[in-house]
């Protein structure tokens, strides 16, 4: 019998820690299905739930970024269906490897200037267009704009732009491949990597990922980025021979050594406010520019899966209520403000722990379990507590906070 | 005899990264010149290989692309004279933190900073405007709209000057208007986007100041300023001319270069091609000088013949 109680007591901090973080990992695995989809949420959502840490890891690198990726060269796109024309007649002369072209032409337009942009467009089989994912106002469905060109006889190849998110998100994340009913969607980025890599795209394929993660290399300085007007120059004197052949040119919406303009401007990471309110910091056309870079450099970042963060919460939230139990166990009424003083700096230390394997890894473990499971594992102690002392009453449970036993 | 090979093998590697260029031209826009040490100034065209001794000289609106050793990209869109060593310094990479440092910051900001109250002002904190927003009355002396040549402030003795502006309607009907200050004026159509006119024969124009505009046949808008232009007799222009350059006689080609360029600011156009046309024909062997030229015509419209006239 002796024995019995002297097993139970060596272990019984342990068997109660695991009782008491199942408890704290269940509520807080019921909390994520909470929908916060009311517009009283929308300051959470956007005040915490849009704040990702993973965001410092960017934050203001372009600006020490001196290093071009080679192989991209972007270029603005002209104002009008004439010159986009001309832009391309003139870009093709320098056999780049693709143009992709960041620009839907939905509706027909003027004759003449439609007519001479079909016939850059059939002159060369190296253009990539883009489409993008509307929603019809009519029927609610899930429709794919493309450009008016785009018949069913004619073979054109295009690849979605849209990205994941509202238009006020930080752009984090885009879907490589879309699936609506029987088909599969290639996004913009996906269809040039096909075009010009076939092994890269099969590799991207095989990641099998829904939503990839965007590894930013930079904003516009990371890319020789050539304004239309600095095109017709480079073309005059000779210079875009060595720039453009055999290149990927994006020939899409930015502008360069001005003011930003807001059109086709998102939140990227590499944003220097990295919380609260800031102005949009990149175009379109460069985050696709990133995209590219990303996976033709094999530089993917990975996101970890649900169960890891659970386990890790399940790790740090067992030992932190192992040593409130300790605590309890050598007073009857431990301070809780030392608690509250060390879940602090647990949070905090945590999140530079995932910061610094997301560096070394470009591995994202969502840290969002971890820090609800330890904000609510003080409170939840006490919901354990009487949970044990009712066993204690109920079955003779034996636990900690039965006094009597500790002596 | 080892640690002689090592030793020796040390400085010949030194001796051979010595001869590296430094930079190395990756794009050029606008007029830029370098100058090897007692050579002459040549245009800047790409893939030239800069070294440190050399000087490298940016016009207004010039800007260049250089890729160091290390594959850096610089860029250099001033105007100003550098030599290509100094210019490590004029790079020097802005600082960005490193994780541990950004995290700690966002800790101190988000928990202590005494300067985070948004009552006080800082450089953090304090709202002012960004970007450019005109709000004043401009001065559309400055905004030429779809006007290229003659330039505002432009001074000629040429009597018969080609005007030239962009191309602003579908059907290519525009009025080209052209009026002195003493009210003698001149309404042409033209079916082009140049045209050339005989001032003195339309106008029975003297010397003096004039403006033009010019309007597409369905354009309404009535917010094209008209651009000034002045018309000397060749003794004014000599006389001018003669009051900016000052001449000593045989002037090497930097000097015959910066002459032009002096001569363009103060608006002699004319006066600023006709002496580059000479500087090239008598240096043909300069490929670079020659494009530059090219360019200076480019940007003044002079890519064809009118097919008006």
């Amino acid at each position: 019998m002796n024995r019995f109680y002297l097993k139970k007591k060596r272990f019984h901090l342990i068997r109660e820690s695991v009782l008491a973080t199942l408890l704290t990992l269940t509520i807080t695995f019921c909390i994520s299905f909470i929908p916060i989809k009311f517009e009283f949420a929308r300051p959470i959502r956007q005040g915490f739930l849009g704040f990702d840490i993973y965001d410092l890891f960017y934050s203001g690198n372009n600006l020490n970024n001196t290093k071009h990726d080679p192989n991209i060269i972007l270029v603005e796109i002209a104002d009008d269906r004439k010159a986009i024309a001309d832009q391309i007649n003139l870009i093709q002369k320098y056999a780049p490897a693709v143009l992709g072209i960041d620009a839907v032409f939905q509706n027909k337009g003027e004759p003449l200037a439609d007519t001479k942009l079909m016939q850059a467009f059939n002159h060369s089989n190296n253009i990539i267009f883009s489409s993008e994912f509307d929603i019809n106002h009519v029927t609610g469905q899930l429709t794919l704009v493309r450009s008016f060109f785009e018949k069913k006889n004619t073979h054109y190849q295009s690849g979605f732009t849209n990205f994941w998110g509202s238009p006020v998100s930080v752009i984090r994340n885009y879907p490589p491949f879309y699936k609506v009913g029987d088909s599969t969607y290639l996004a913009f980025t996906s269809v040039i990597i096909k075009k010009i890599s076939p092994e890269k795209f099969k590799k991207l394929r095989e990641r099998n990922n829904e939503s990839e993660i965007i590894n930013y290399t930079g904003n516009l300085e990371s890319y020789t980025s050539i304004t239309k007007e600095e095109l017709q120059l480079y073309a005059a004197t000779g210079q875009l021979d060595s720039l453009l052949a055999r290149k990927i040119v994006l020939l899409g919406y930015f502008v360069k050594d001005k003011s930003l303009v807001i059109n086709d401007l998102y939140f990227s990471q590499l944003n220097e406010q990295v919380a609260g309110k800031s102005l949009p910091d990149m175009y379109g056309v460069v985050i696709h520019a990133n995209i590219l870079s990303m996976i033709l450099n094999e530089n993917y970042a990975s996101q970890s899966s649900d169960l890891l963060a659970y386990i890790c919460a399940g790790i740090i939230v067992f030992l932190f209520l192992l040593f409130m139990l300790w605590r309890y166990k050598k007073a009857k009424h431990p301070k809780h403000g030392w608690f509250l003083l060390i879940q602090s700096f647990l949070i905090l230390g945590i999140l530079f722990i995932f910061l610094l394997v997301y560096e070394w890894f470009y591995i994202k473990i969502s840290p969002l379990p971890i820090i609800i499971a330890l904000v609510l594992s003080v409170e939840l102690l006490s919901v354990y507590k009487d949970i044990a002392l009712w066993l204690h009453k109920k079955y003779g449970y034996y636990t900690v906070f039965n006094y009597r036993h500790i002596l | 005899m080892r640690y002689t090979l090592i030793l020796v093998f040390f400085i010949l590697s030194q001796q051979g990264l010595a001869q590296f260029p430094d930079y190395y031209v990756y794009l050029v826009y606008g007029r830029a010149t370098y100058e090897k040490p007692g050579k002459k100034p040549a245009a800047l065209v790409q893939k030239q290989c800069i070294f440190k001794n050399d000087i490298i000289v940016l016009k207004k609106g010039a800007k260049i692309t250089l890729v160091d050793r290390d594959t850096n990209f610089f860029i250099l869109n001033t105007p100003c004279v550098n030599k290509a060593g100094e210019l490590t310094a004029l790079f020097k990479k802005r600082k960005v933190d490193g994780i541990t440092s950004k995290y700690l910051k966002l800790l101190f900001h988000e928990l202590f900073d005494p300067n985070g109250d948004p009552e006080k002002f800082n450089e953090k904190n304090l709202v002012k405007v960004k970007g450019t927003v005109f709000r004043e009355v401009p001065d559309y002396s400055k905004f030429p709209g779809n006007k290229i040549f003659p330039e505002n402030g432009l001074k000629s003795s040429t009597g018969s000057i080609t005007f030239r502006w962009h191309k602003t309607s579908p059907v290519s009907q525009y009025s080209l208007v052209i009026y002195s200050e003493k009210n003698d004026s001149a309404v042409i159509a033209v079916k082009d986007t140049q045209r050339r006119v005989d001032i003195k024969e339309t106008l029975h124009g003297d010397p003096g100041k004039y403006y033009w505009t010019v309007k597409s046949k369905d354009d309404t808008s009535e917010n094209e300023t008209p651009v000034l232009f002045e018309i000397l007799t060749p003794a004014e222009e000599r006389k001018d001319i003669k009051k900016i350059l000052t001449f000593a006689g045989k002037e090497s080609l930097k000097t015959q270069l910066q002459q032009i360029d002096k001569l363009e600011d103060d608006g002699f156009i004319d006066a600023a091609s006709a002496r580059f046309a000479a500087v090239v024909k008598a240096n043909p062997d300069n490929e670079a000088l020659r494009k530059s030229y090219v360019l200076f015509l480019l940007s003044y419209g002079f890519e064809k013949e009118p097919a008006s006239r």
